[in-house]
């Protein structure tokens, strides 16, 4: 079933977020790329190209495997047809990870394709963690949990962010996925501090970070409304904050989301060798400070 | 769930859950007003949803409101790019909008949404005039079906020289199951020339078309049948045995061409096996 397939491991290492569009491309240059990440929908029906190409570049290549429609944070029950199409798709492929988003996206029995927010209380936290029960257990595997972007507040939201994620950590195991991108968004969009919010960040669970482009707009009361559109370049800004990042969570296998506007090959292949390089510079700058501290470094 | 009566104001705890069902009911309402405007303009911003000013702001839940609509109607166009084609972008943004709000999906896989597209077109009062677009929405769905459908390995064209040529009417048919038939009153096939650039097999560019949509391997491909051909098929794809289907289709067919139909379906790769029945 699995013929030669390499580790599933993620290295933690620059990977892109695997378009139709660069299929070819991967197949016949097999381009040193340190993984790739797939929407969990998108590899959802019984057969054809899609699957023959992932397939193929699943050989050689490490999967990511991140889902958009579980709705995690919603009011209602999971649907269980979907959350066992989920499953179908990790074991087909075995991906390296999981992971999900802090927000939902179906209620009564509509679906509405967006990562809505929710706010943070007691009763969305229980609902939260209840959810993420449910997939842990059907699934047979851990999840990570993404921080969301946000462009509105909830009035009634009794924990912050950071809080709310550690707890549901606490109560459920689960890992996080930080997307520092997003990070900027909602700290941009709520007038908080991106740079805190990393420092807060409940670090130690953390086993991957997403890092995509966003659009600068303003609100009616002429604040910044930054929205998480994943259509261009990762800004300058959210370059820094994933450096900051880096340092605190060490070196993460790291995203490039680029999901509109859908550029060549060699731009979106560039954007991850960047995360290569701060993640190279975090690596050497380690080691510079453990020198000048004396400490003995075993040799391999 | 059992409501609390509105008398007893105390807040009831769910066994296990340890959130009074008061809050429970609240946070219900809170998820079913953030919802309720996401397709719906004329809904006004949820209360509680605020910017930083802490008042409510049209701007910051109205990027919700364009994300879902906008994502929803990019993925109808994805599904039906022949449509959007003919009618041009705007109409279609529109037309997918009005589809969208009357039938929002109800799962997760954009690639199965849209299926009820066809006969809302062909309902739709504005589009009267242009009765070919519900089929060729249907041709597309079809398409979508068929690409995403199980693989399965079809049979060697000439699969029927190596079965006892005395039992060949009592042979059954298996279609792969990425298989669909479209039938049309219009020209389908050069639509789709034009619209999709991929040929149609074996088809004059005339009305009253049946069109076989297959995926013998990776590709789909798409194959016109005349009518006697398609009626054979269908028979045999609803597993009458060859007989039955060529006995059936010459009573209403008194033209039909028994080796040139078997032909012309062995050579679009449409059967995964071929049985004699015991």
């Amino acid at each position: 079933m699995c013929a030669q397939r390499v580790n599933a491991k993620l290295p933690a290492r620059g990977g892109v977020g695997l378009k139709a569009d660069h299929y070819h491309r991967i197949l016949n240059d097999k381009p040193d790329m340190g993984f790739f990440e797939i929407h969990a929908e998108n590899y959802m029906g019984a057969g054809g190209p899609p699957h023959g190409y992932l397939e193929a570049i699943r050989r050689d290549y490490p999967i990511s495997l991140h889902g958009v429609g579980l709705s995690i944070g919603g009011a209602d029950p999971l649907n269980k047809d979907h959350l066992s199409r989920v499953k179908d798709v990790a074991d087909r492929y075995d991906p390296g990870l999981f992971s999900e988003h802090l927000a939902w996206s179906t209620h009564d029995t509509e679906y509405f394709n967006d990562l809505l927010p929710l706010p943070y209380t007691e009763v969305t936290l229980q609902q939260v963690v209840d959810h993420i029960d449910e997939v842990q257990t059907f699934l047979g595997r851990q999840m990570l949990l993404e921080n969301p972007s946000a462009y509105v507040i909830f009035k009634e939201s009794t924990y912050e962010e950071t809080e709310f994620l550690r707890e549901i950590v606490k109560r459920t195991g689960c890992g996080l996925l930080l997307d520092v991108n997003n990070v900027f968004v909602s700290a941009t969009n709520s007038g908080g501090s991106p740079e805190d919010y990393v420092d807060r960040f409940p670090v130690e669970h953390v086993q991957e970070i997403h890092l995509g482009g966003h659009a600068p707009e303003t609100d009616e009361l002429g604040y910044p409304l930054l929205i998480d559109a994943h259509d261009r370049k990762v800004a300058d800004p959210v370059w820094a904050l994933y450096a900051r990042t880096i340092d605190r969570t060490g070196p993460q296998p790291t995203l490039i989301e680029w999901d509109a506007n859908i550029p060549t090959w060699e731009i979106l292949a560039y954007e991850a060798e960047q995360a290569d390089v701060v993640i190279q510079s975090h690596i050497e700058t380690q080691a510079q400070a453990s020198d000048k501290r004396g400490d003995h470094v075993p040799s391999a | 769930m059992s409501q609390a009566p509105d008398s007893t104001k105390e807040k009831i705890a769910l066994k296990g859950f340890g959130v009074p069902l008061q809050d429970l009911q609240s946070n219900m309402q809170g998820f079913d007003m953030f919802s309720d405007g996401l397709m719906n303009p004329a809904v006004p911003v949820p209360d509680g949803v605020v910017g930083r000013d802490g008042h409510p702001s049209e701007k910051r839940y109205g990027v919700y409101r364009n994300n879902v609509m906008a994502s929803l109607i990019d993925a109808m166009a994805a599904n039906f790019p022949a449509v959007h084609d003919l009618v041009g972008r705007d109409y279609f943004r529109a037309l997918a909008a009005e589809f969208v709000r009357k039938h929002p999906p109800e799962q997760p896989v954009l690639s199965e949404f849209g299926g009820k597209f066809s006969e809302f077109i062909g309902a739709f009062p504005p589009l009267a005039d242009y009765p070919y677009l519900k089929d060729v929405a249907a041709l597309e769905w079809a398409w979508l079906r068929v690409y995403h459908g199980p693989n399965a390995t079809p049979v060697a064209p000439d699969v029927l020289s190596k079965i006892d040529p005395a039992k060949l009417g009592d042979a059954v048919f298996t279609p792969i199951p990425a298989h669909r038939l479209i039938y049309s009153r219009f020209p389908l096939s050069e639509i789709w020339k034009q619209n999709r650039s991929e040929d149609v097999e074996g088809i004059t560019p005339e009305a009253d078309q049946v069109i076989l949509i297959c995926r013998p391997d990776m590709d789909v491909t798409l194959t016109g049948l005349a009518q006697d051909v398609a009626a054979f098929a269908d028979l045999l794809f609803f597993g009458k045995t060859l007989g039955e289907a060529a006995e059936a289709v010459s009573s209403s067919y008194k033209f039909f061409d028994l080796s040139q139909a078997l032909g012309c379906l062995l050579s679009a790769r449409v059967f995964a096996s071929v049985d004699v029945k015991a």
